[in-house]
C-alpha cells in the first residue's frame, strides 16, 4: 500500500449564495402578531398562475372543453370544469388546538402519533371563496397534504362534492442548465452529512474521528487522498448537537425553570473541535436541525457563531439556515434538515420517504404542511418555501435510511434526491458528483463484529 | 526519510506502546513527530513488521467498495484479518491505523489517542501533517462574517480582503470598551452607592469591571460637557467629584489633585488599558490602595491624569504643579474635637447619601445621578465647609467677591483603610486626615434659584461650597432627602 508524501491541493469550486432565495429564509424582524392566513394567501397567489397554466395545457384541449372556474363556490353541478386551490386535509387525528382547549383540563394530552391518518380522512380544495370536498378514486390513491396548490378536473355531484377525474400541480420551475465542459480533471464532489448527533447516546467518537480524517484527507492511501481532494464542500444537514439526557437527581430539591448547572458543555466543545479540524481543510456549511440550538419555527435561523468559537475563525466556516439554497459551480442545491418530510410523513399512509421527497418536488413546494402542523414563522408578503427554482440536488437530512433517486423531468431537468440517514446511528454520508449528479454513500463503521 | 527519524519513531513507539502501554494512532504519531500522516503510516507499518512484531498489535483501516452500488464502507479491523483482507476483491484500500499493546476489546478508546493528537497539533500549521492542503483557508480571530452572505471561494482576493477589516476591528474594539464603560458607569455608581455599606469590597469590583477610573472619566463626559471649558480649579474639583463618584462607596477623598501634571501626551487608549488593569488591581485590594494612597500616588496620579485627560482636554493646569507639592500634609492641624465633629458630620452625610440612593427606582438612574453628583459636591463642600470651619483655612469665603483668588488651606479628608485585624478579619475603617488644598475661587454663589447653567455650577463646585454653604450644611440635612439634593443642585448655579 503506497503512501507517498507528496502534497496536493484541494479542488476549489465557486460558491454562490443565491442571494434572494437564501435571504428569504433569514427572518430579521420577528413579528408574531400576524395571522397565518397571509402565508396561505401568498402561497395561493404566487403559485396559482403556474398551476393554472399547467391545467390549461393539460386539459384545455379536451373534448368536453372544461372551463376554468375562478371561484370554488361557483362550481356548477354537472359541468366539467377545473379549479385551482389549496388542499386541505380534514383529519381527525391531526393536532387541533381547538380540541385541546375544549377538552377537560384534567385529561392528559394525547401522545404524539407517528401518523395522523385515519380511514375517514377527507380532502378539501380551498381558495379565497370557500372549500369543496373532493371525492373520487383518484383522490384515494394519491397522497395529499395540506397546503399543496393543486388543480383538479372534474364535476360537482349531487351531494355538493367535487368528483375528481384528474389533477395537476404546478409547472416545474426553471432550472439552471448544467453545462459542463469536457475536462480532463476529475469530478468534484460535495459531501452531505446529517445527524452527527454529538451528545446523543448513539454518538461514537471514533466514527467522528474517522469522518474527520476522511474529510480532511488524512485517511487512506494515495488514491483515497486524491479522491478526497475532490470534495469541494461539506454540508451538515442538521442535528449536529443533541442535548444529552440528564439523569434526574431526585435527591436534589426540584428547581423550577431552567437549571443552568445541569447544562453540559461537552457536546458543543466536541463539535467545535471537530469543525475546526474539518474547516481547516474544506468549506463547511452548518444547517440547524430540530435538535440543534436554533429557532423552533421554520425556517430555522443559523446557529449562532458564538457557540463555535474556534470554528468561526475560519473563512471556510458558514452557518446557514434550514432550509438552505446554495449553488456550487452552478449546481443548485436545496436541502432541509428533515422536519419538512417528517411532517409530510405523518399525513400519508405510506412509509416511503423518498416518495414523499419526490412528491414535494412535484408540488413545487418544500414545506406544504407549514403552517398547519409544521411550525413556521408567519410570513406576511412572501412564502419562502415555494420552489421558485428547480434544484439539481435536493437533500433531506435525518431520514430513516440512505436513499437516492435521480428524478428526470421534462426538458432535461434532472434532480438528484438524496435522503440522508443520521450519522450517529448509521455512520453514513453521501457524496454527490457535481458533474454527473451521481450519488454514492460512504459508511464509517467501527462495529465490533469486524474484530475477531 | 532519514533513518534518524526512523529510529526516533521506533524509539517513541517502543516507549509509548510497549512500555507505557498506550494506544497510538497514526495521527498521534504524525503530530508528535511533526511529519505528514503518510510518513507516519509508513513508519508504523515498518515498525510493526519488524521490531514490533508480536509485541504490539495493529489495527487497520480498510475501505471496501461494493461493485454494484459503488457504496464505500470504511471500517477498522484487527491485524489478524489482514491476510483475508488482502485477498478480498472488494477492498480498495487499507493501511495501518493504530498500534496497541494488545488486541483491543473496544476500539472506541482509540478516540482518546486522537484527542491527544488534536491537542498536540494546536498552534502548529496543520499542513505539516496533511497531504491535501487548502490554501484558501483564512484564519482570523475576528472573522465576523455574516451568515448567508455571498462568498466566492477560490478567489483569494476576497479572502485577503477579510483579514484587513479584521485587523481594523481590534483597533476599533478598544475605544469601544471605553465607550461601553461610559454608559454603564452612569448607572453603576448609583447602584454601587446602595451597597456601599454592606458590600464595600464586592461593589468596587463590579465598578472595576467597567473600569473605575473610566467611570470617573465618562461621568464628566456624560454629565458636564462644559467641563472641558472650565478653568483649572474647576477641573481639579470636578476630578475630585468623579474620584468620589467612582469610589463613593469607599468615601475616599483621595487627593486627586495629585495628578495635576499636565502631561497631555499620554495615549488615552493605552492609559485606558492601564487604567483598567489598575482598576482591577484596585478591586482586589481596594482599601489597600486607598490606605496606601501615599505610596501609590504615582499610579493614582496617572489614573486620574488620564481620566482628567478624557474629560478636560484643553484644560491647562498650571497650578497643578504647585498643588502637587502640597500633597502630603498631615492632619495634625486639626484638633481632636474637630476631628470627631467632622467624622460625625461625615457619617450623617453618608447616611443621607445612602438614603438618596435608595430612592425610587423609576427615576433612580437620573435622579441618583444628580443626587450622587450632588452628594459629591455636597460632601466636598461640606468638607470645604468643615475644613473652613475647623482648619485654618486661609481662604476667605467671600460671598460677594468676584475676584478669582486662590484659596488655600487644610481640610479634613476622610479616607478608608482596610486592614486585617488581630482575629484575621478584614476591617475597613475611616480615618480623617488633613490635607491641604489650593483652589481658585471663581464666581460667588448665592442661593441659586435658577439652575440654567447646571454644568456651570458643577464647574465651580468646590469654590462655592465654603462660600455659600457655610451655614447650609446642617440645613441641607434637615431639609429632607429629596430637597437636600435638589437644593444642592440649585446652589451651584
Amino acid at each position: 500500500m503506497e503512501t507517498e508524501t507528496a502534497s496536493m491541493d484541494r479542488r476549489q469550486a465557486t460558491f454562490d449564495n443565491l442571494g434572494s432565495l437564501q435571504e428569504d429564509f433569514h427572518v430579521r424582524a420577528r413579528d408574531y402578531k400576524l395571522q397565518y392566513a397571509h402565508l396561505y394567501f401568498m402561497r395561493l397567489m404566487l403559485m396559482r398562475p403556474n398551476v393554472l397554466r399547467h391545467a390549461q395545457l393539460k386539459w384545455g384541449s379536451l373534448e368536453s372543453r372544461p372551463k376554468h372556474v375562478e371561484k370554488v363556490l361557483d362550481v356548477q353541478q354537472g359541468e366539467i370544469s377545473y379549479l385551482v386551490g389549496t388542499v386541505y386535509m380534514e383529519m381527525k387525528m391531526k393536532p387541533n388546538i381547538l380540541n385541546d382547549i375544549t377538552k377537560d383540563h384534567w385529561i392528559t394530552a394525547q401522545p404524539d402519533r407517528p401518523k395522523y391518518t385515519d380511514d375517514d380522512d377527507s380532502v378539501y380544495l380551498e381558495d379565497e371563496s370557500g372549500r369543496v370536498k373532493l371525492t373520487g378514486t383518484k383522490i384515494s390513491k394519491e397522497l395529499f397534504v395540506t397546503g399543496v396548490i393543486m388543480g383538479v378536473l372534474g364535476s360537482e355531484d349531487v351531494g355538493g362534492d367535487f368528483k375528481v377525474v384528474d389533477y395537476c400541480y404546478t409547472l416545474p420551475p426553471e432550472q439552471e442548465p448544467l453545462h459542463h465542459m469536457e475536462t480532463d480533471e476529475a469530478d468534484k464532489y460535495v459531501a452531505l452529512v446529517s445527524g452527527l448527533g454529538i451528545g446523543s447516546n448513539d454518538f461514537k467518537p471514533l466514527e467522528l474521528d474517522l469522518l474527520t480524517e476522511y474529510l480532511t484527507g488524512e485517511l487512506g492511501g494515495n488514491k483515497e487522498q486524491t479522491d478526497c481532494a475532490n470534495i469541494v464542500r461539506v454540508i451538515f444537514a442538521g442535528n449536529s448537537l443533541i442535548t444529552p439526557d440528564v439523569i434526574e437527581d431526585d435527591t436534589k430539591a426540584k428547581k423550577y425553570g431552567y437549571d443552568r448547572s445541569k447544562f453540559v458543555t461537552e457536546p458543543t466543545a466536541i463539535f467545535d473541535g471537530f469543525l475546526r479540524d474539518v474547516c481547516s481543510s474544506v468549506p463547511v456549511d452548518i444547517m440547524p436541525g430540530d435538535c440543534d440550538p436554533s429557532s423552533v419555527t421554520m425556517p430555522q435561523q443559523p446557529i449562532h457563531q458564538a457557540l463555535l468559537p474556534s470554528a468561526r475563525e475560519y473563512s471556510t466556516f458558514q452557518s446557514v439556515t434550514n432550509p438552505y439554497w446554495s449553488s456550487i459551480d452552478n449546481v443548485t442545491l436545496l436541502g432541509t434538515s428533515g422536519q419538512t418530510i417528517d411532517d409530510i410523513f405523518r399525513y400519508v399512509k405510506t412509509d416511503d420517504r423518498l416518495e414523499m421527497a419526490i412528491s414535494s418536488l412535484r408540488w413545487g413546494h418544500m414545506a406544504p404542511t407549514a403552517p398547519d402542523t409544521l411550525w413556521c414563522y408567519p410570513f406576511k408578503d412572501k412564502d419562502p418555501f415555494i420552489m421558485s427554482r428547480l434544484p439539481h440536488i435536493y437533500f433531506i437530512g435525518n431520514q430513516d435510511k440512505f436513499a437516492t433517486e435521480l428524478v428526470i423531468g421534462e426538458d432535461e431537468r434532472r434532480t438528484r434526491v438524496v435522503m440522508l440517514p443520521p450519522f450517529s446511528t448509521s455512520g453514513t454520508i453521501a457524496l454527490v458528483n457535481l458533474r454527473t449528479l451521481e450519488c454514492n454513500s460512504v459508511t464509517f463503521s467501527t462495529a465490533s463484529d469486524e474484530q475477531k | 526519510m532519514t533513518t534518524d527519524i526512523e529510529s526516533q519513531t521506533v524509539d517513541l513507539l517502543v516507549a509509548t506502546v510497549e512500555d507505557d502501554k498506550k494506544n497510538v494512532t497514526y495521527r498521534w504519531l504524525s503530530r508528535s513527530m511533526g511529519y505528514s500522516v503518510n510518513t507516519a503510516k509508513q513508519l508504523m507499518e515498518s515498525y510493526l513488521s519488524t521490531s514490533g512484531k508480536g509485541k504490539v498489535h495493529g489495527t487497520y483501516y480498510i475501505m471496501r467498495r461494493d461493485p454494484k452500488t459503488q457504496h464505500q464502507v470504511v471500517s477498522l479491523v484487527s491485524q489478524e484479518r489482514l491476510s483475508e483482507i488482502k485477498q478480498d476483491p472488494t477492498v480498495v484500500g487499507y493501511h495501518i491505523y493504530s498500534l496497541e499493546p494488545s488486541q483491543l476489546k473496544d476500539i472506541a478508546i482509540l478516540s482518546a489517542a486522537n484527542l491527544d493528537a488534536t491537542r498536540l497539533q494546536q498552534g502548529k500549521d496543520i499542513n505539516i501533517y496533511r497531504t491535501v492542503q487548502n490554501k484558501h483557508v483564512v484564519v482570523s480571530k475576528s472573522n465576523n462574517r455574516p451568515t448567508g452572505s455571498v462568498a466566492t471561494s477560490g478567489t483569494a482576493s476576497t479572502l485577503a480582503g477579510k483579514p484587513t477589516p479584521a485587523a481594523k476591528q481590534p483597533a476599533a474594539t478598544s475605544p469601544a470598551p471605553a465607550a461601553v464603560a461610559s454608559t454603564p458607569s452612569v448607572t453603576t455608581p448609583p447602584a454601587a452607592g446602595t451597597n456601599s455599606k454592606t458590600k464595600s469590597t464586592a461593589k468596587p469590583s463590579m465598578l472595576g469591571f467597567f473600569g473605575k477610573p473610566s467611570t470617573a472619566a465618562p461621568k464628566p463626559v456624560a454629565a458636564t460637557p462644559t467641563l472641558s471649558t472650565t478653568t483649572a480649579p474647576s477641573a481639579q474639583s470636578s476630578k475630585l467629584n468623579f474620584k468620589r463618584k467612582a469610589e463613593s462607596i469607599s468615601q475616599t477623598k483621595v487627593n486627586d489633585r495629585a495628578e495635576e501634571d499636565s502631561d497631555e501626551a499620554v495615549d488615552s487608549e493605552e492609559e485606558r488599558d492601564r487604567r483598567l488593569a489598575m482598576s482591577s488591581r484596585l478591586d482586589q485590594d481596594q482599601g489597600d490602595v486607598v490606605g496606601s494612597g501615599r505610596n501609590d500616588k504615582g499610579s493614582l496620579k496617572k489614573r486620574q491624569r488620564s481620566s482628567r485627560i478624557l474629560v478636560t482636554d484643553d484644560d491647562d493646569d498650571d497650578d497643578d504643579d504647585v498643588a502637587e507639592a502640597e500633597d502630603d500634609e498631615s492632619v495634625e492641624t486639626m484638633s481632636k474635637e474637630a476631628r470627631i465633629a467632622l467624622n460625625k458630620e461625615k457619617e450623617a452625610q453618608r447616611l443621607a447619601l445612602e438614603n438618596m440612593m435608595l430612592m425610587d427606582d423609576n427615576h433612580a438612574v437620573e435622579v441618583e445621578d444628580e443626587d450622587s453628583k450632588m452628594i459629591d459636591i455636597e460632601e466636598v463642600e461640606s468638607d470645604k465647609q468643615t475644613s473652613a470651619g475647623h482648619a485654618s483655612v486661609a481662604a476667605t469665603t467671600t460671598n460677594g467677591d468676584s475676584v478669582p483668588r486662590r484659596r488655600r488651606g487644610h481640610r479634613a479628608v476622610t479616607k478608608q483603610r482596610t486592614t486585617r485585624n488581630a482575629r484575621g478579619y478584614m476591617v475597613t475603617e475611616d480615618y480623617v486626615e488633613m490635607e491641604s488644598f489650593s483652589e481658585d475661587e471663581v464666581e460667588p454663589v448665592k442661593m441659586p434659584v435658577a439652575a440654567p447653567a447646571a454644568p456651570a455650577p458643577l464647574a465651580k463646585p468646590l469654590a462655592e461650597p465654603a462660600a455659600g454653604s457655610a451655614g447650609t450644611g446642617p440645613k441641607k440635612k434637615a431639609g429632607g432627602k429629596g430637597n437636600q439634593s435638589l437644593l444642592n443642585f440649585f446652589k451651584k448655579a
